[in-house]
């Protein structure tokens, strides 16, 4: 469904991704872990077609962007806009009519208060609402578990489920390998701008795992404290 | 209704929603800004000699004010399918542009209306890409964090204002020269209009006097690293005019110490209208000054007792 071959990505000197060569499936989860830094969201934003890249990204959808839903670590609103009125830009803005927001009110948000002043959490909830609102058929989820709380997580696990059912293709970005193991069908470590391991298997999620935990413990690194 | 069709009715709702929570009848203030844009038009007509340059140099300084972050416009643009996000783009620069072309037409400035329309078509592209610029060092980096990200912000009409500068110099015209420390002192105490995060002010080990006195210093300090090159230029070049430089420095630092007592009087909140209105006018009649700095220094000492 996404193919994507020698992908590379400059920042003036510093170079973020370094050669990503990656096939993703319809129907299929898939979790992408790395420390911060290592190229995640760069990678979703050249998959979303909101940066300029060296490579290629092909798609059965075209444009992609057209059927694409982005859940961003860090949802930013306009101010003085609630989040009905959100939910309607968002939704009129794929042609979308749409006006009972509370029927589909899945995460029990004041849609009448101004979305602005939403706490973390709430703020990304009201757009992973707006993300489903839109009937895509790849989905970016960007940290969808941060900030948002326990029964929220459970939901949000329940979406991915269901969508996967219908044959959509997701791609989750995340730091807790528990939830990963529980909706991911792959999940592959992204590296200082590669993919340096991949897999599914329990064997290679703990490599993962401890690959990424490397280097924690260094003798002298909490002196300072 | 299609998504951009939506997208400006919001604006509206918001810009209603923005002009009521300022204080003003939504109206009035269409009025006033309108206003404000004929008499500053017709006076950079009527009062500077290179009028063409100087208007050029505003109609970009307004087209470009008021943009969104990149973080809000990310959010923005994955919204809408690219044809959509351009055609809002193309009508939120062209409504900014829309006046100063008319009136550069009324003036039968017919290249000067090219120009601003080939500015405006510039800032449309400019947005649609992601062109990022290197970490930019400056001078500020251990006073005033407002300068350093104003200046990184503001680099490159900071730059055109220089280049601005340089035309004055080469054409022997000291009021554009003039002008151009002006917008450059005025772009500077706009640095100060955001409002900072509560924990950034919190984190000072300061009584509430302490951190104004440390404030304002440091401002005064930054404004005169950044605007001592323009004025050595003015000074040097232009003899005749060197009380004009000192006045116009003096002048501007003290609106700057106005700007920054009076983002503390309403802080956490942005200036408010009443705020907006003693600065003007006090800055129109400077005799007044000190009485507004002893009102909204103590005001601004009221706010941050409870975050200090």
């Amino acid at each position: 469904m996404i193919s994507i071959r020698e992908l590379h990505k400059k920042y003036g000197r510093n170079t973020v991704l370094r050669g990503i060569d990656l096939d993703f499936d319809g129907g299929r989860v898939y979790g992408i872990v790395g420390h911060n830094g290592a190229g995640k969201t760069t990678l979703f934003n050249c998959i979303a077609g909101l940066e300029t890249y060296d490579g290629e990204i092909s798609s059965a959808y075209q444009p992609l962007k057209d059927y694409l839903g982005y859940l961003e670590t860090n949802p930013q609103y306009l101010s003085h806009m609630t989040g009905w009125e959100y939910l309607k830009l968002v939704s009129t803005a794929r042609g979308i009519q749409e006006e009972e927001f509370e029927k589909r009110n899945i995460f029990q948000l004041p849609l009448n208060e101004y979305a602005s002043t939403y706490s973390t959490g709430m703020k990304k909830k009201l757009a992973l609402m707006g993300v489903l609102l839109r009937r895509n058929e790849v989905f970016i989820l960007d940290e969808p578990f941060n900030g948002v709380d326990l029964r929220s997580n459970l939901l949000v696990v329940d979406v991915i489920n269901k969508l996967k059912a219908q044959g959509k293709l997701i791609l989750i970005s995340s730091h807790i390998f528990m939830v990963l193991r529980e909706v991911c069908d792959e999940i592959h470590l992204l590296e200082a701008g590669k993919f340096v391991m991949g897999g599914r298997t329990s064997t290679e999620i703990e490599a993962m795992e401890t690959r990424l935990k490397s280097g924690l413990h260094q003798s002298g690194t909490l002196d300072w404290i | 209704m299609s998504g951009t069709t939506y997208y400006f009715k919001l604006q509206t709702q918001r810009l209603l929603r923005r002009s009521e929570d300022f204080g003003l009848p939504f109206p009035f203030l269409v009025m006033l800004l309108l206003g404000l844009f004929l008499i500053g038009s017709v006076m950079v007509f009527y009062k500077i000699e290179q009028a063409t340059w100087a208007y050029l140099l505003i109609a970009f300084s307004i087209m470009g004010a008021g943009r969104r972050s990149e973080a809000l416009d990310k959010s923005i643009r994955i919204l809408y399918v690219s044809a959509d996000y351009l055609r809002i783009r193309v009508v939120e620069v062209g409504l900014k542009a829309l006046p100063f072309i008319m009136f550069a037409l009324y003036q039968r400035e017919v290249y000067l209306a090219l120009g601003i329309l080939g500015l405006a078509v510039l800032q449309i592209l400019f947005r649609q890409k992601s062109w990022t610029l290197p970490i930019l060092s400056t001078p500020f980096k251990r006073w005033a964090f407002e300068f350093v990200i104003g200046f990184r912000k503001y680099f490159f009409l900071i730059v055109l204002l220089y280049l601005l500068m340089a035309k004055a110099v080469q054409v022997g015209n000291a009021q554009l020269g003039l002008v151009c420390m002006g917008l450059l002192c005025c772009l500077s105490s706009a640095f100060y209009l955001p409002v900072e995060p509560i924990r950034i002010v919190w984190q000072h080990n300061l009584s509430p006097t302490q951190f104004l006195k440390r404030k304002l210093a440091y401002a005064l300090l930054c404004q005169l690293i950044y605007v001592l090159p323009v004025s050595i230029v003015l000074f040097f070049y232009f003899p005749n005019f060197r009380l004009a430089v000192c006045g116009i420095g003096v002048m501007t630092a003290l609106v700057l110490i106005t700007v920054v007592l009076a983002k503390y009087s309403s802080y956490p909140r942005e200036i408010g209208v009443l705020q907006s209105f003693i600065m003007a006018f006090s800055v129109g009649l400077p005799l007044l000054l000190p009485f507004v700095w002893w009102i909204f220094f103590r005001q601004s000492r009221r706010r941050l007792e409870v975050i200090l």
